[in-house]
């Protein structure tokens, strides 16, 4: 399944897998582009756009990761 | 309120209920497009709901502070971080920690010297949503 994140995905590979209507995605993809969480490549051999996790959508990811478990530990 | 969504209107939704002086109810009840959906709500700790509805979040997973945080102040309006932690029932620090990764993805813009405020960025989605969308990019679809 790695693969797809090295390859990068296609808008409709990633609305299957995300269970995200057509308005939801073009959202979703504006604001993590524009967030440089993703980014757009080209598929030389499709000819058509797909998007890949940058490093700093992997470095929200571990970010986001860490707050949860320091918020639930400031709970303890 | 839209069906098929993962947490944006359910969170802030459950979110009203908890800050409303009553006490909040066990089980919701929301229409949408001519379909009922049912949702359950376990309360813990007065920050954290339960959601049990396949299509908003997994079953188990827990709302963290940070997305309580962007549903609260996700009004366009100016918040204090005070305000905030009081309308949630937290402290001030974690709020502090929750605004700083907001902000430094682009989620909130934080303005005030003496006293701190932010305001959630329009266009925006949920933190909660963005892990799932980067998540569906690297490994698919969450499991349900």
């Amino acid at each position: 399944m790695l693969t797809v994140a090295h390859d990068g995905a296609l808008k409709t590979h990633i609305m299957y897998k995300a269970n995200l209507s057509h308005r939801q995605l073009e959202k979703y993809l504006e604001f993590l582009t524009n967030q440089g969480m993703i980014m757009k490549i080209t598929d030389e051999y499709y000819g058509g756009t797909k998007y890949r996790v940058t490093e700093k959508g992997i470095e929200f990811l571990k970010d986001y990761a860490r707050l949860s478990a320091h918020l639930n530990g400031m709970d303890q | 309120m839209q069906t098929g969504f993962r947490g944006a209107g359910s969170i802030g939704f459950a979110l009203h209920f908890l800050d409303s002086p009553s006490n909040p109810p066990l089980s919701l009840e929301i229409k949408a497009n001519g379909r009922i959906t049912r949702i359950s709500l376990q309360i813990r700790r007065m920050r954290s709901v339960r959601c049990r509805e396949a299509q908003m979040v997994p079953i188990g997973q827990q709302i963290e502070l940070v997305d309580a945080i962007w549903a609260t102040a996700s009004d366009a309006r100016w918040h204090t971080l005070e305000e905030v932690a009081k309308r949630l029932r937290s402290s001030y620090g974690r709020v502090a920690l929750a605004v700083n990764v907001l902000e430094k993805y682009g989620f909130a813009e934080v303005s005030g010297t003496s006293e701190r405020r932010f305001r959630i960025n329009p266009g925006t989605i949920s933190p909660m949503e963005t892990v799932y969308s980067l998540r569906s990019l690297l490994h698919g679809p969450e499991p349900t």
